[in-house]
């Protein structure tokens, strides 16, 4: 006695290279649509962790969306030096003189001005000097800046903690930028999620940062070790275009607007417009395109056997069953093909990302996408099939048996 | 089984089938000739529920299988008609038991299979798929799916169209000693079929 079941398994198996171009093809697709649309949430993570109450980053000459990223999602970019009088220069309001002899008064339009000095990193995550103004932007006062340690203490992001399963008062040894020589240093805290780039970031006080940066051996010919990474402005908009014009045209450093540059960015990445998502949706198209495709084939070839089987006793429920259940079996198998596949790619992927980007490393949640393949397969197996089932149950069993 | 069609026509694009009046007792043996394209094919089809009419009726056993539901029909004809189709038609990706098989409905039909399967010389080729085996082989596989659930009326198509002497003769054997106390129609050209039937008509003299 047979079963649908056994019938969809039997017709799998022993149509083999046919079952197979299909399974490859739809976990293909799965796979291609699933790397896109992650790498689309990655993409948009890249704005969703971006700080949002800083208007203003000064880093080296380096581009915009290189000191954007860098500053603002720790990503290991923009690795040239700033000189330090110019951040003091605006962090204590006093005139900004240049060579040329124009002079501006930087108590005008700053607000907060907040050095960040890249020291070096634990694992991927970037370890940041700065200092209590930090906090303050993150609207931390009391708590972060009462534990900031005075020693070589760090506090350390949420999802650092979380990503490392850090504790306080574990050590934990950082690698320095210069020379990749190893120290060790103490979790004196750890900082509140704050659902930023900065949750994977170790911060230690500048003093320490300038201090590790002299034990490794760097020495700027001119500055010495007293220099910044990035240096972090709050202020007023109609501030922003003379000090730019000052800092651009008569400085080492490069000033951005972060809204500008993140514009920029979101034009670069493909994400305006949805761009993604709509190449995401097309490859999606094109999967089901070529599911039906070749399961219409498939059925052009099961119209006999489908009306056999009627002719000799067998319901339309059975043949629908036997149908249904195949496009299940293809789905399930593609689903599979395409979380193995998914999963190496998305780990080269990652890898790749991860070099200069912690976040991205941070992002796979497993299970869900596991669970997102296996709809997604067994959707478009069954949706591709869904008018050959049709018309499987609804065959001409005399013509099919006269002609076929 | 008796059969009872009358007023049928049918009409499909060129060709038309039409029988005013036409009956077979039950447990009748008959062999159908005819020339090809008289439509013995359809005639078969029409007893066997596989094409819907609607002019005429055909009553199986009292039945009116025009009256029947899709699902009522293929119920009736599952429990009742053991069907050997012209071109054989069996199931590509199944070996040649499972494609038998298909025909049982229950295990004590099933337990038949050993028996049925030597008398028609099959046994070595059970495991087999279809593509693998001879005409003549799955013929006789068709022959052994239409008599595995020992219907109470058989239709049969051209039973021995690909097949030696020996082997029709095994087959028309089979044939004739399963249907016994049971409906038989045979529709077809081979001259080594006619012995094995007293009642044989050409098929034009049943329609208008």
């Amino acid at each position: 006695m047979i079963n649908p079941i056994k019938m969809a398994w039997l017709h799998l198996t022993r149509k083999k290279l046919q079952s197979i171009v299909m399974i490859m093809s739809l976990a293909m697709a799965l796979t291609g649509s699933g790397l896109l649309l992650r790498l689309y949430q990655i993409s948009e993570s890249r704005f969703n962790n971006m700080a949002t109450n800083i208007q203003i980053v000064v880093g080296p000459k380096c581009g915009g969306i290189e000191i954007l990223l860098g500053a603002l999602n720790l990503e290991d970019r923009c690795q040239f030096a700033l000189p330090l009088n110019l951040f003091e220069t605006l962090k204590n309001g006093t005139d900004l003189r240049f060579e040329d002899g124009a002079v501006i008064s930087s108590a005008q339009i700053t607000k907060n001005v907040i050095p960040m000095l890249q020291v070096g990193h634990f694992q991927s995550s970037k370890v940041i000097a700065t200092d209590e103004s930090f906090f303050r932007i993150l609207k931390l006062e009391s708590s972060a800046i009462m534990n900031f340690p005075s020693d070589n203490g760090l506090l350390i992001g949420a999802k650092a903690a979380e990503l490392y399963h850090l504790h306080t008062n574990e050590n934990v040894e950082i690698e320095l930028r210069n020379n990749n020589k190893k120290v060790s240093l103490k979790v004196a805290g750890i900082l509140p999620e704050q659902s930023s780039g900065w949750d994977y970031g170790f911060f230690l006080r500048m003093e320490s940062g300038w201090d590790l940066l002299r034990q490794s051996g760097y020495d700027h010919p001119i500055w010495h070790n007293k220099i910044l990474s990035f240096f972090l402005i709050q202020m007023q908009e109609k501030g922003f275009l003379p000090l730019k014009s000052l800092i651009n045209d008569r400085s080492v450093a490069q000033i951005i607007w972060v809204n500008e540059e993140k514009k920029n960015l979101e034009e670069l990445s493909g994400s305006a417009g949805n761009l993604g998502l709509a190449i995401i949706v097309v490859i999606l198209c094109l999967a089901g395109f070529s599911i039906f495709g070749m399961m219409s084939i498939r059925s052009e070839g099961l119209r006999v056997s489908a009306a056999t089987l009627e002719a000799i006793g067998f319901q339309h429920r059975f043949i629908f069953t036997w149908m249904i259940l195949e496009s299940v079996i293809i789905g399930l198998f593609s689903s599979t093909l395409a979380v193995v596949l998914e999963f190496i790619s998305f780990a080269i992927l990652k890898n790749m990302l991860s070099s200069t980007w912690l976040i991205p490393a941070h992002q796979s949640s497993g299970s869900f996408w596991i669970l997102i393949l296996f709809i997604q397969g067994i959707a478009f197996s069954l949706i591709g099939s869904a008018s050959s089932i049709l018309q499987l149950v609804r065959v001409s069993v005399h013509q099919e048996l006269k002609s076929g | 089984m008796h059969i009872e069609v009358s007023q049928l026509n049918i009409s499909m694009g060129d060709f038309s089938l039409q029988v005013p009046q036409w009956s077979l007792p039950s447990n009748s043996h008959l062999l159908f000739e005819g020339p090809s394209g008289s439509g013995k094919t359809t005639f078969l089809h029409l007893l066997a529920g596989l094409l819907p009419f609607q002019n005429g009726e055909i009553k199986i056993s009292g039945v009116s299988i025009k009256n029947l539901s899709g699902h009522d029909l293929i119920q009736f004809r599952r429990k009742n008609c053991g069907i050997i189709f012209q071109k054989i038609h069996l199931l590509p990706h199944l070996t040649l038991i499972e494609n038998i098989l298909l025909g049982c409905q229950n295990a004590h039909q099933a337990k038949q299979i050993d028996k049925l399967t030597e008398n028609l010389q099959l046994t070595h080729r059970l495991n087999h798929l279809p593509s693998t085996l001879s005409l003549g082989e799955t013929q006789r596989a068709a022959v052994a799916r239409a008599l595995i659930s020992e219907p109470s009326l058989l239709l049969a198509d051209e039973p021995t169209s690909g097949l030696d002497d020996a082997n029709a003769e095994r087959v028309m054997q089979l044939l004739v000693s399963s249907a016994r106390n049971k409906s038989l129609i045979v529709v077809s050209h081979d001259a080594r079929v006619r012995k094995f039937f007293e009642q044989k008509i050409d098929f034009r003299e049943i329609l208008k």
